[in-house]
């Protein structure tokens, strides 16, 4: 007997995802607007970071940044600030993001 | 239609820095924590699973309730394995049309570093510090994935 059928169930079980209904959404997350306003409000910080991105690496390469909307809010130099600091932002809507050299690739 | 973002940073002579990064922004709810999140996810379709990394865990699930999460799972990558938390999530995103999609699903969140507390261990938690969250495969097989270098555009549909 093939051994392929019981590991590709053992994957399905892994990985379940299940589609929400579009009722229950709003009850979990809120109302499309919302959602919408929130969403929008993350795209704005990356819009930000990309059209200030050469002025914000000259300014703080190897650096944390924190992005709120259009707007720098807090540059963090160590991992120990920047934990510190996290604290304080839950429940914000920031951007976070490390300015490292461009040389300095990042393969995940 | 779910725009994404392609994340193309410009030098100061207007060239682009490295190649454009693909990011899709989603609100991920953590009902447990009673979380509700919005935050940028790389597109990663090399990764297994749709992960927070430590950066944002640490932003919208905090230090004190990450360190309570007890089931974990060993995840393996490029710079060898880490331990990530096993969470029941939510992720949604938004159409053009504004309609909501969603789905619910088992979100790997990283944990600190064993040795990230002892001391002079800032590389590691440095490194940690710097990864970007992950929309894995697991999401992403729901969807139709685009992503257009050429015309500048990444989106995710269904045929």
């Amino acid at each position: 007997m093939s051994v392929y059928p019981s590991s590709a169930q053992k994957i399905r079980v892994e990985y379940m995802v299940i589609k929400i209904k579009p009722e229950e959404l709003t009850k979990s997350v809120g109302s499309s607007a919302e959602v919408k306003r929130h969403l929008e409000h993350q795209r704005e910080g990356i819009e930000y970071l990309q059209n200030n991105y050469s002025e914000l690496l000259g300014k703080y390469h190897n650096k944390w940044i924190v992005i709120e909307g259009n707007e720098l809010i807090a540059v963090e130099d160590t991992p120990k600030q920047l934990m510190k600091h996290l604290d304080e932002l839950k429940e914000k809507d920031v951007l976070l993001y490390y300015l490292a050299d461009p040389e300095d690739l990042l393969i995940l | 239609m779910i725009r994404g973002i392609l994340f193309e940073p410009l030098d100061s002579q207007g060239k682009p820095v490295g190649v454009a990064t693909p990011y899709m922004v989603a609100t991920l709810n953590i009902p447990r924590l009673h979380i509700s999140s919005s935050l940028p996810f790389l597109v990663d379709t090399g990764a297994d699973a749709t992960i927070l990394h430590l950066r944002d865990a640490l932003q919208i699930i905090g230090l004190r309730d990450l360190s309570m999460l007890k089931e974990t799972q060993q995840l393996k990558g490029i710079g060898g394995s880490a331990e990530y938390s096993i969470v029941p999530a939510e992720i949604v995103f938004c159409h053009d049309d504004n309609s909501l999609e969603g789905f619910q699903f088992d979100l790997r969140v990283a944990k600190p570093a064993k040795s990230w507390w002892k001391p002079r261990q800032s590389n590691i938690q440095a490194l940690q510090l710097r990864l970007p969250s992950l929309l894995g495969r697991d999401i992403l097989s729901e969807f139709c994935l685009v992503i257009d270098y050429h015309r500048r555009q990444l989106f995710l549909d269904h045929p």
